[in-house]
């Protein structure tokens, strides 16, 4: 009991003693949602972007007004996140805190640069900065991208990026680019990085013809209203480094082609092939992880990878009116034809990635690491620039399942009509 | 003044030693009646009789407020006037008969409410006990009410209560054994256990610890706890403090102690465990799926109430990054005009509810409406538009108060409360770390301690063959052992 | 059996199992992944098999001797010098040992939670905390870690079934890592990983049943390799080899990443038993090396040895943060060390003994 006494003592005079050091009272700290990193024209010299979130928007409290702004964008130079935050606290009037981080936006120019592996590198040292947080290249800078993007529907910042981000992973359109799988893919300096591709930048100039894929890059989607950014696409990261754009429908591809990332049912259409100027829609579903099948000969050191991809498709829409349901043979020309797309599709990409990157975003060099039995022989064998290159690769979508939705029929629109 | 220090004096001469009666009974008469203030004590009552089976003077010495005057005229008066016999034995039939051959005794009868009867020139008296202390009548569990199962509560007679149990166990081995207790004021304290179940060892510590109280009176059972326990400083208790019959028969059964005293309307258990506390009767009366899910949400009140403001304190000033964004918002938006560091706030809602609580039992019961009022009206709603405290402090004290009152033991709600506040400081000195810290000696400070030789965490930790009635319990059916923390003589329930 | 000694199996499996298995959570992940890349999660095993002879061996002396504990047990086979030296040793390894799993525990709440604390601070804080659960006694020690333990593996089932969604078995290929041979050389050299397993012997007879202590060392000694392995194997296949070199946390890494449903930054609530099982774990130590020196030098009471051995081992840790800078370096050296001594002195023992036998039969 005296034991007793003597700590409550003691811990009642060490709250006395100790009234600071990492306590912080929550009205003091500023929680910083987004962060975007510039290039400046100085070698080594950055500029930070933070996005504040302001508390006080939105509240119901009946003291607090509800017309406060709902976030606050700063921005100071600095050579690395931690002093740019002290800095900014020059006319931020409380402490930073990057905790509630969400996403770090790097503008192109700063992407393609050598600093960015050693910028993200610093900012991951700090435990305030989770493994959790994406990736997002924008086409502007930074600053720029983060002080135009105004939503109207979800104002406050966490809210927007949570979603934001979330939905457009479940379709494929983006790919799932946060921190850890960053470090992962570039430290293992084998595979390609995809990091989010966004802009605000809405390209009026050029006119892009409406594709009938989603074969667009952020900032040729040709829509009205909205938001002003758009997210689509992925920029290719090789050793750390931003080397090309894919557009949404080739990260979607490579998103099907990569079993370690996941996704939702997503809506595409391909062309009819009784009737070519129409479009069949159809809701893809891939239930299962597509099966890479490497051989590799140790002593050419090539590769033969066949990949095989079992989907689903369950069909939405066939403006066309032809008969898919009963008639085998139709059927059968349909089938062909999504496989056949999709195949294309993946093979243009695998091309382009063996031989303008040398390199494959599909994160395939999980497959081939079975066939070495120690470390040191598999960095030998350097899958990205020796096996990758060089390997015979042979993709086969195979249509498991087709399904026709809750219809039998559509009804005839010609009879209607007539 | 003067008369105080006499009579303690006398009492003295008469307490130290046993003086046998003397022969010389108009002596012995005058004694007696100095030593009760015969003069001045007005309850102090004596008569004289003639008796007529041996033609002598009989004297009768009571107190007239503890005893039945009409059993007195029946089973004393009558008799010694009208019926013949060769001796007292055969006159008074009266079962309580008692031979008395020292002054100690007679006036330790007397004051237990028994008439003690004076023969002209014989050297033994003869008790009769004819006492009746008023009592209320069996009422209504009020503190323990439980919705299934017995409703009637203890009452103030030692006599009532053992009827209860007596009622419930219909064992010839339940035995009523009785110590007295206190110098001056010599009360009894019944015993009440099973004979071949109990644990002789504890039993004989708790016979020991009962003589050796060293004081002039312990009126009740409270008291009574006071003096058993082994660590009055502790803030656990070890002792089980209850008004139910049923929940006292229980324990009797599994071969526990049981402590009644005259003029407590609850009984004392011993010796027990934690679980004992945390265990409320219905537990047992509701099938096993409805009591059992009563326990965890009583366990997830009992969490609750310890640690949520705690909790509180060590995220919101140490691990905001824990707290979702959303809420991290609006707690910051509602903490924005709140002058009071946080931790501050949450002692001033914490102290406020301890208030209101107290104020509640104090109150007199006409009043208590008021108290609702005042509390709910001027803390929780003044207070936050005043910007005194944030909306969420009030979420957060009103929770653990609410929570609070999920455990219904007395002793243990209290140390729950306490603990509480102990926990909030811990927390506000370096958050999780400290908080973990102290619950961890709290919690290793409950593991070492003992209850009459039991550890107070058992059967868990150490680990007996015991029903494993802890957190949950398992159907009555497959319920085959007694406890074995407690090593009774019969392990096996037949 | 000793009716009054209440410890059963169940306390001695909770205490081994928090001693060991809190060590998938230290630094000896990236210490072993330094040297075998992703190969590291099954070391334990290597290193289990290594020590297993030794340990069998101890165990097989305790059972014959009877009623000794480790030191009593050495005092009985070598005699008074030699069992000196040997014991002694033994508490000096345990003891800087302490010192240095001090300064790990406390080294991570300060990067991980407390980065603007002074680290003497936290230190003391700890200490404090921990110095008055060790005063509560062994028995209380073992109820509390046998409480404690459902909790901790609850939590660690919750954890590791958080990270199912991004773990990528394939990263373990190659299977072996840096090479057989630098594996093998280094899963037998951190044998030491398995220590506690020889100190929790200073405990053998404060058991209800001796039988009871085999058994739970037996049980716990699987439990926590099985435990250690499979969080090792989280980290191999959640991280790179490339990128576990460079963590010198994995286990808060792993805290930091998971995310429950849209519920980011969880790692406040895996902190709380980790920050438990560490309390405990470094109480059940110190006791423990507070045992061995009383054992040594016959002090009877215990409790009064644990401030002076624990402040020793706090001064070991703040002076060797100043002194010794990469503690990855000497903390991997000192480590291999140790294994030669803890392997070999129970077969010298043995030998010991059972020539001492030969000699009473003829």
């Amino acid at each position: 009991m005296k034991q007793l006494l003597q700590l409550i003592i003691l811990l009642l005079s060490l709250l006395l003693l100790t009234s600071c050091y990492d306590k912080i009272e929550l009205e003091q700290q500023s929680n910083v949602i987004a962060i975007g990193i510039d290039k400046e024209d100085e070698k080594g010299s950055f500029s930070f972007t933070f996005q504040i979130a302001n508390p006080e928007a939105g509240s119901t409290l009946s003291t607090i007004g509800s017309k406060e702004e709902e976030k606050e964008t700063i921005t100071v130079p600095g050579t690395d996140i931690l002093t740019a935050t002290s800095l900014a606290n020059s006319f931020v009037t409380k402490r930073m805190v990057l905790d509630h981080t969400k996403v770090v936006v790097v503008s192109k120019e700063l992407a393609e640069s050598n600093d960015f592996l050693r910028i993200i590198q610093s900012a991951s040292r700090k435990p305030e900065i989770r493994g959790d947080v994406q990736i997002i290249v924008c086409k502007e800078e930074a600053s720029q991208f983060l002080r135009n993007n105004q939503p109207s529907m979800e104002r406050r910042p966490h809210k927007y990026y949570q979603f934001m981000l979330q939905r457009a992973i479940q379709t494929g359109l983006i790919p799932d680019a946060d921190f850890h799988r960053f470090f992962q893919i570039t430290e293992g300096d084998a595979d390609l990085f995809l990091a989010i591709y966004a802009t605000t930048l809405e390209e009026n100039e050029k006119e892009y013809r409406i594709t009938k894929e989603h074969n667009y890059i952020a900032g040729q989607i040709p829509k009205e209203g909205g938001n002003r950014t758009q997210f689509i696409g992925s920029a290719v990261f090789k050793k750390g480094k931003m080397i090309d754009i894919l557009s949404g429908q080739e990260t979607r591809t490579s998103n099907i082609l990569d079993k370690t990332l996941h996704m939702d049912n997503i809506q595409v259409t391909y062309s009819d092939p009784i009737k070519p100027d129409y479009q069949v829609a159809v809701d893809y579903i891939q239930k299962v992880n597509p099966i890479i099948d490497i051989q590799y000969n140790k002593e050419t050191n090539h590769a033969s990878i066949d990949v095989t991809v079992p989907f689903e498709v369950r069909i939405i829409a066939i403006p066309s009116m032809v008969n898919y349901l009963s008639n085998k043979e139709h059927q059968k020309k349909l089938c062909n034809t999504i496989e056949q797309t999709n195949e294309n599709i993946a093979n243009k990409l695998i091309e382009k990635s063996q031989k303008i990157y040398k390199s494959d975003p599909f994160y395939w060099s999980l497959y081939i690491r079975k066939k070495f039995k120690d470390i040191p022989s598999f960095e030998k064998a350097n899958w990205d620039e020796e096996i990758y290159p060089n390997a015979d690769i042979n993709v086969s979508f195979q249509l498991k399942r087709m399904s026709f939705g809750k219809m039998f029929n559509d009804s005839r629109l010609n009879e209607v009509t007539e | 003044m003067f008369r105080f220090q006499s009579f303690e004096k006398k009492e003295e001469n008469f307490t130290k030693k046993d003086t046998p009666l003397s022969s010389d009974t108009n002596l012995l008469i005058k004694q007696l009646k100095e030593i009760y203030d015969h003069h001045i004590n007005k309850d102090f009552c004596s008569r004289t009789l003639f008796a007529n089976f041996n033609k002598k003077n009989v004297y009768l010495f009571y107190y007239a407020s503890i005893v039945n005057s009409d059993k007195i005229e029946q089973a004393i008066v009558q008799p010694l006037l009208e019926n013949d016999g060769s001796s007292y034995s055969n006159v008074l039939t009266n079962e309580s008969l008692k031979e008395i051959a020292t002054i100690e005794k007679a006036i330790e009868h007397i004051n237990s409410g028994k008439v003690v009867l004076l023969s002209e020139g014989d050297q033994i008296a003869y008790s009769i006990d004819v006492s009746q202390f008023q009592h209320r009548a069996i009422s209504q569990s009020e503190n323990e009410s439980v919705v299934k199962g017995p409703q009637d509560a203890f009452t103030e007679s030692t006599h009532i209560n053992v009827s209860l149990i007596r009622k419930q166990i219909r064992d010839k081995q339940l035995i009523t054994t009785v110590s007295s207790v206190g110098e001056r004021s010599k009360q009894d304290v019944t015993i009440v256990y099973i004979s071949d179940l109990v644990n002789p060892n504890i039993l004989k510590n708790v016979k020991e610890r009962i003589e050796n109280i060293d004081t002039d009176n312990v009126r009740n059972v409270e008291l009574l706890e006071q003096y058993l326990e082994e660590r009055p400083y502790s803030i656990f208790p070890s002792i089980y403090y209850t008004e139910r019959p049923d929940n006292a028969a229980a324990f009797i059964e599994d071969g526990h102690i049981i402590l009644l005293m005259d003029s407590s309307s609850a009984c004392l258990i011993l010796p027990v465990t934690f679980w004992t506390f945390f265990h409320s009767p219905e537990d047992r009366y509701s099938r096993f799926m409805f009591g059992n899910f009563s326990r965890l949400i009583r366990f997830i009140a009992f969490y609750i109430t310890m640690m949520i403001s705690a909790t509180y304190v060590a995220l919101a000033n140490f691990h905001s990054q824990m707290i979702p964004p959303d809420l991290l918002l609006a707690i910051t938006a509602s903490r924005e005009r709140v002058p009071f560091p946080l931790i501050v706030e949450v002692l001033i809602m914490e102290v406020a509810f301890e208030l209101i609580r107290e104020a509640g039992i104090r109150i007199p019961s006409a009043l208590g409406p008021t108290i609702g009022i005042v509390g709910a009206l001027i803390l929780g709603q003044a207070a936050v538009e005043a910007n005194i405290i944030s909306p969420i402090i009030v979420i957060i004290a009103a929770l653990s108060g609410l929570t609070s009152f999920a455990i219904s033991d007395v002793s243990l709600n209290y140390t729950v409360r306490i603990t509480r506040f102990l926990f909030i400081f811990a927390a506000g000195l370096m958050g999780m770390l400290t908080l973990m810290g102290a619950f961890l000696l709290w919690f290793m400070y409950a593991a070492s301690l003992k209850s009459f030789g039991m550890r107070f965490l058992s059967p868990i930790a150490p680990s007996f063959k015991s029903p494993k009635d802890t957190l949950f319990r398992k159907a009555v059916r497959s319920e085959i052992w007694r406890p074995g923390q407690i090593q009774p003589k019969d392990l096996k329930k037949k | 059996m000793n009716p009054h000694k209440l410890l059963k199996t169940g306390e001695m499996f909770a205490m081994l199992v928090i001693l060991l298995s809190l060590k998938a959570s230290d630094t000896t992940a990236s210490l072993l992944a330094q040297h075998t890349q992703n190969a590291f999660w099954y070391m334990p095993f290597i290193s289990l098999l290594v020590v297993l002879p030794s340990i069998l061996i101890l165990v097989h002396l305790l059972k014959k001797y009877e009623d000794k504990n480790l030191v009593q047990l050495i005092e009985a086979i070598m005699g008074s010098w030699a069992s000196k030296v040997i014991s002694f040793m033994i508490f000096l390894s345990s003891f800087i040992l302490m010192g240095f799993s001090y300064r790990s525990y406390v080294g991570q709440i300060k990067i991980m939670y407390f980065p603007q604390t002074p680290t003497l601070f936290l230190y003391l804080i700890f200490f404090i905390i921990v110095y008055f659960a060790a005063k509560k006694g062994w028995e209380v020690i073992g109820f509390t870690s046998k409480i404690f333990l459902p909790l901790f593996i609850v939590s660690t089932l919750i954890l590791i079934s958080l990270t199912m969604n991004d773990i990528v078995i394939e990263r373990i290929f190659p299977f072996f890592g840096s090479g057989k041979l630098p594996i093998l050389k280094e899963g037998a050299l951190k044998g030491s990983i398995f220590v506690e397993v020889f100190l929790i012997t200073i405990a053998y007879t404060s058991f209800k049943k001796t039988n009871y202590f085999r058994k739970g060392l037996f049980l716990g000694l699987a439990f926590s390799t099985v435990k250690i392995m499979l969080f090792f194997f989280i980290y191999a296949t959640l991280f790179d080899y490339n990128s576990i070199v460079m963590l010198s946390y994995p286990f808060h890494d792993v805290l930091q990443y998971v995310h429950f449903g849209a519920l980011t930054n969880i790692e406040t609530f895996f902190m709380i038993f980790w920050l438990l099982g560490s309390f405990l774990r470094y109480a059940i130590y110190l006791y423990l090396v507070s045992w061995i020196f009383s054992e040594i030098f016959h002090i009877k009471h215990i409790e009064s040895l644990l401030l002076p051995i624990g402040f020793l081992g706090l001064m070991v840790a703040v002076i060797s943060r100043n002194v010794i800078v990469s503690e990855l370096v000497f903390y991997n050296s000192i480590s291999n060390y140790i294994t030669f001594f803890y392997i070999g002195f129970p077969i010298l023992l043995w030998l010991v003994s059972s020539l001492k036998g030969e000699m009473i039969k003829q």
